[in-house]
């Protein structure tokens, strides 16, 4: 019975486990915090960040690792107040705000593919390019200002409900990247690439294809949460979104993603995404100050790739045991 | 003959003063004030803190690792040093430095522990402590200090003279560097655990297959690294007299970018200790340079991310040149 027990556990179980945990939690030591309101306004600040999550999860289980991802955001931000001030009209700054992520995107997958150099390495180079390109741009300036009909779907509600506008995108997001990993021969084709690109390559796989396209939706995704973001705090600074690359990589890497590819799935990140969000928004309400998050996500960070680890040992050790049975 | 000379002036130290010279005459031209003794009396200082820190970031890369919490590492160490110089004034300036190498050593352990034990991707493990590192110089410091900035009037003389005394008319520091590039050198190219570095940096399985302890090879790097950034954490408090929440940020690009301008593989196995510490030269004379020619601070970040990628990219196309 007990050997049933473990032989169906899954990084999920223990993950919905923790979300109740911390929730009952939350309820039992924040006052006010269990209403549906209060946790609809809470993930208003968060949005930005889980739709970060969408892109990072398919370039984990593709092999690759991007450290960039602020740095975007912060030069896509950029670019969008800089058409602004030019007076260019919003739906053409974002539209450009947009190619202008994907190109990042695709600029780092050309770094990668074209010269065959490990993602981790380019990423980390292109971070302090895109992020320095904000800095050169603005110089110490904020650019402010932007129109009543912008913002409001940043800081806005549906009419009538609690329902931050910005919410309506997530769904939406699980959606497309359920699909694209569990539905569609291109998300079997992720994971091949994630797990063995030699072998994928060899079965006829356009491994550098793959990398371009998941790059280029990345990147894509990135642009996306920066207009977001700009909506919701409704202004732009070089020094937007520091720290995000740790907050989500550690959320996705929570989330049961094996960070060196080839293993996990949309639902993991999700309820991890769900468990952060409600852990940060807790320790928020109990005046628990922002710059010690850090210290929080580290350490989430650490333990989970730990646990991954530990789990993956036993299920290893579980298989050699049977087949040691069996033959 | 012939091919012995292109090889020569191909070796990457050559290479490397090359570059260093035709910036230095560059520089010169624009702002001629840049030859003057005090900014090169400056310039060895900035450098020998950077100089420090590169080393064990280099130490790191040559196992095939990369640690890119040594800038926030030492500013922890600036600070946990320098409120404890605030709580005992009259601590001999040696002990601080000894409290400095064993916190930086454990910072390290800890780094290769996460790496090596618990197999997570050094840049992912370095990340995560990263900015525990950071969260807890933030902690420490509202803690001890009320989220104030350590200053110049708060430390003593002494500890500020480990730093300030010049010798045959050259900052001390420079001393200091050349003392700890000699001990590396011995240890890294004449001793059998310099050579195990190499081994397990360069084909770690095979390395294994020899009966080297990788574990204990990869662990001793990282706590070498932790060694240096602890050494550097002390004199940059005492050099520059200040210790702030974010002392030491940005730190882990420029030295990633030295070593790898040195001529270190981000594949490891390779490199050479003098090519870092003339790579960390060249970018200390870039970023010195930049105040100098009143170039906007802001570009700075910018440019040293352009280093760093035209810095890999050259090093990868010496590299495949060299396997055909």
């Amino acid at each position: 019975m007990r050997f049933l027990f473990f032989a169906n556990i899954t990084w999920e179980k223990i993950l919905l486990l923790i979300l109740i945990m911390v929730f009952m939690l939350n309820s039992l030591f924040v006052p006010y915090y269990f209403s549906l309101e209060n946790i609809l306004a809470l993930s208003q600040s968060y949005i930005e960040l889980g739709v970060l999550g969408f892109a990072v999860i398919l370039l984990l289980i593709s092999g690759n690792i991007d450290i960039s991802i602020a740095g975007i955001v912060a030069f896509s931000a950029t670019i969008f107040a800089i058409c602004f001030s030019f007076g260019i009209p919003i739906p053409f700054c974002i539209i450009i705000t947009l190619i202008t992520g994907t190109l990042c995107g695709i600029l780092n997958a050309l770094l990668i593919v074209g010269f065959n150099i490990p993602s981790i390495i380019v990423t980390l180079a292109t971070m302090s390019v895109f992020r320095g390109l904000s800095y050169v741009l603005l110089k110490d300036d904020a650019i402010y200002g932007f129109p009543k009909s912008f913002t409001y779907f940043g800081t806005g509600y549906i009419p009538n409900t609690y329902v931050p506008l910005e919410l309506i995108v997530f769904p939406f997001l699980i959606l497309i990247t359920w699909f694209i990993l569990h539905q569609s021969t291109f998300g079997k084709k992720i994971y091949s690439v994630g797990l063995n690109p030699e072998a994928s390559f060899r079965s006829g796989i356009n491994v550098k294809q793959v990398n371009i396209i998941v790059f280029a939706w990345a990147g894509f995704l990135y642009s996306l949460a920066a207009i977001l973001l700009v909506s919701r705090i409704g202004s732009v600074r070089p020094n937007i979104a520091t720290g995000y690359e740790l907050e989500i990589i550690a959320t996705v890497v929570f989330g049961g993603t094996a960070i060196f590819g080839g293993y996990g799935n949309v639902w993991g990140y999700v309820l991890a995404f769900l468990t952060l969000v409600s852990m940060r928004s807790g320790l928020a309400l109990l005046n628990v100050p922002g710059q010690y998050m850090a210290i929080i996500f580290g350490l989430v960070l650490i333990f989970s790739i730990l646990a991954n680890n530990f789990i993956n040992q036993i299920n290893e050790k579980k298989i050699l045991e049977k087949r040691s049975k069996d033959g | 003959m012939n091919n012995k000379i292109i090889s020569f002036l191909s070796h990457r130290i050559f290479v490397l003063i090359a570059m260093i010279i035709i910036l230095v005459i560059f520089v010169s031209i624009g702002a001629p004030q840049f030859l003057s003794e005090r900014t090169f009396h400056n310039l060895l200082n900035n450098l020998s803190i950077l100089a420090i820190v590169s080393l064990g970031q280099m130490i790191v890369m040559v196992t095939a690792g990369i640690d890119i919490s040594v800038g926030t590492a030492m500013g922890l160490v600036a600070m946990s040093v320098g409120l404890l110089i605030i709580e005992y004034p009259n601590m001999n300036p040696i002990i601080a430095i000894l409290i400095g190498m064993i916190m930086g050593t454990t910072m390290g352990f800890v780094n290769g522990l996460l790496v090596v034990k618990g197999k997570i991707v050094a840049l992912i493990a370095t990340l995560a402590t990263m900015n525990i590192f950071r969260g807890i110089n933030v902690l420490i410091n509202n803690i001890f200090y009320e989220g104030q900035y350590i200053g110049a009037e708060k430390l003593s003389t002494e500890f500020k003279n480990i730093t300030r005394v010049e010798i045959l008319g050259l900052p001390i520091m420079i001393y200091y560097v050349l003392l700890i590039y000699l001990i590396f050198y011995f240890v890294l190219h004449h001793t059998r655990f310099g050579r195990q570095i190499y081994a397990s940096g360069s084909n770690i399985d095979a390395a294994n297959t020899l009966g080297i302890n990788t574990t204990k090879v990869l662990i001793g790097a990282y706590s070498m690294c932790g060694l240096m950034f602890g050494i550097a954490g002390v004199l940059y408090l005492s050099l520059y007299t200040s210790a702030q929440t974010d002392t030491g940020l940005g730190f882990e690009f420029i030295t990633i970018t030295a070593v790898i301008i040195g001529g270190v593989s981000v594949f490891g196995g390779s490199g050479i200790l003098w090519g870092v510490l003339l790579g960390t030269l060249f970018m200390t004379i870039i970023t010195d340079s930049l105040n100098i020619l009143k170039i906007s601070p802001f570009w700075k970040m910018a440019l040293n991310g352009i280093m760093l990628l035209s810095a890999i990219l050259i090093n990868h196309y010496i590299e495949t040149r060299k396997k055909k």
